[in-house]
């Protein structure tokens, strides 16, 4: 069963396109609301980044999961 | 049936003249080709239009003035008086890079312009080469300090093994950053011209008359406005390249802010 | 002699910088710093990635030099988003207010 890892990491990058949709989602949402209310939006910058970087970890599990078939084993 | 041929065959280096030295391939490809021509195209440009300066500029000589007044503004808002000395350099990155980003953005067909910034080789050099005269400059204008590149100030002691841990690695990342981003863009940008602008004679071919209409109205619109963007990119690399080369070499002269 | 120049020069620009200026059209700026923070992303990422496989190959340690050198790439890309983010916000800010003043018109503070 040679290269079945390499398919084990194409799926395992499906990861991505979740934290691409919720990063979106949430740059989406930041924007929206510092239109509506422009004054409030710089006390929420926080929160954006936190978003941020808390979606893109859940996809950046993925990725370790994928570098990990292709690489270590 | 596809009529265009393989979207990567122009990036395709070639030896025009093969030279060999001691098993070493040292062949002048297209690539340097270009590269040769890129250089003199800015030194002759220059050196014609400021060979009998005017004080009342003609258009040449105003295209000049522009072009050296627009990266001595990027110096001047990233270094304030700290970056005179690098004008010149900032001004020679620039210009290479936006010359051979413009020369690539000519013609496809019997007269094929090589874009030698869509390979990594060339890009990665020069990130290199900005990355190691940062080095150099921070180490002589600071000497020891400039280890304090890695050292942010005011942070807690029980977390600062860990910051700079986090700084070691955005430093190794910079050449990364600043190379893949040209060659990527400038690669995808060409293949997405070549790719799109393939669609217009294979739908001529395959559908006849219908094919031709479709192509005319609905493929080179699209064409046209990619090229477009493609010549924004090509000067917007070249102005990322030479705002970042400023930024790193203001880290490096006051390192630990 | 040099320094009246200096000195002429220096006025002359706080002259014309006292002048209210149209606002520059800022698309190239925007693509141009989103561009940056995209590569900076990734190009943090790849660097955890070299050094973790570096790590592992050296030392034998496969897979945790992967895991924990990827995991620090990815924390040292946000903070470069972040740090950037930050950057140009203050820089919006700065050229917001200085506009304000210009039109004479600043009805508001930094109430932040």
């Amino acid at each position: 069963m040679e290269g079945l890892n390499f398919i084990g990491a194409g799926l395992a990058c499906f990861a991505m396109l979740g934290a691409a949709i919720g990063v979106g989602n949430i740059f989406a949402s930041y924007l929206s609301g510092a239109m509506r209310n422009p004054s409030a939006a710089p006390q929420q910058f926080g929160n954006l980044i936190f978003g941020f970087a808390v979606t893109e970890a859940l996809g950046i599990f993925g990725l370790v999961i994928a570098f990990i078939l292709i690489f270590a084993v | 049936m596809m009529v265009s041929t393989d979207p990567m065959h122009q990036f395709q280096i070639e030896r025009l003249v093969p030279i060999e030295i001691n098993g070493w391939d040292l062949s002048f490809t297209n690539s340097a080709l270009w590269m040769v021509l890129s250089v003199l195209g800015v030194i002759v440009f220059l050196a014609l239009v400021t060979a009998n300066l005017k004080t009342v500029p003609g258009r040449a000589q105003s295209l000049a003035e522009i072009w050296y007044g627009f990266v001595n503004g990027i110096v001047k808002d990233v270094n304030h008086e700290d970056g005179k000395p690098f004008v010149p350099l900032v001004f020679t990155i620039f210009s290479f890079i936006f010359v051979a980003n413009m020369l690539g953005m000519i013609g496809f067909g019997p007269f094929h312009v090589f874009t030698t910034t869509s390979h990594v080789a060339v890009t990665g050099a020069l990130a290199l080469f900005t990355v190691g005269l940062v080095v150099v400059v921070g180490v002589w204008k600071n000497g020891f300090k400039f280890l304090k590149v890695f050292v942010p100030s005011g942070v807690p002691i029980y977390v600062l093994w860990f910051v700079v841990i986090i700084e070691i690695f955005s430093f190794l990342s910079r050449p990364l950053s600043l190379a893949m981003r040209l060659f990527a863009n400038m690669l995808a940008g060409h293949v997405a011209l070549k790719i799109f602008a393939g669609f217009i004679p294979t739908l001529a071919i395959s559908l006849g008359a219908l094919g031709v209409a479709m192509g005319g109205l609905l493929v080179l619109p699209l064409v046209i406005g990619i090229t477009a963007l493609e010549f924004l990119v090509a000067f917007l690399q070249a102005y990322v390249f030479a705002i970042l080369t400023c930024v790193y070499l203001n880290d490096a002269l006051h390192p630990g802010h | 002699m040099g320094d009246d120049l200096n000195k002429r020069i220096a006025d002359a620009q706080a002259r014309l910088d006292a002048k209210s200026r149209p606002p520059k059209a800022s698309t190239g700026k925007g693509v141009g710093q989103g561009i940056r923070m995209a590569s900076d992303f990734v190009a943090a990422v790849i660097v955890g990635l070299a050094l973790g496989w570096g790590v592992d190959f050296l030392f034998h340690t496969s897979p945790w030099g992967l895991i924990v050198c990827l995991l620090l790439g990815f924390i040292t890309g946000v903070r470069n988003v972040v740090a950037q983010a930050i950057a140009a916000q203050k820089q919006a800010g700065q050229t917001d207010t200085a506009a304000g003043n210009g039109a004479g018109e600043t009805d508001e503070g930094d109430g932040a």
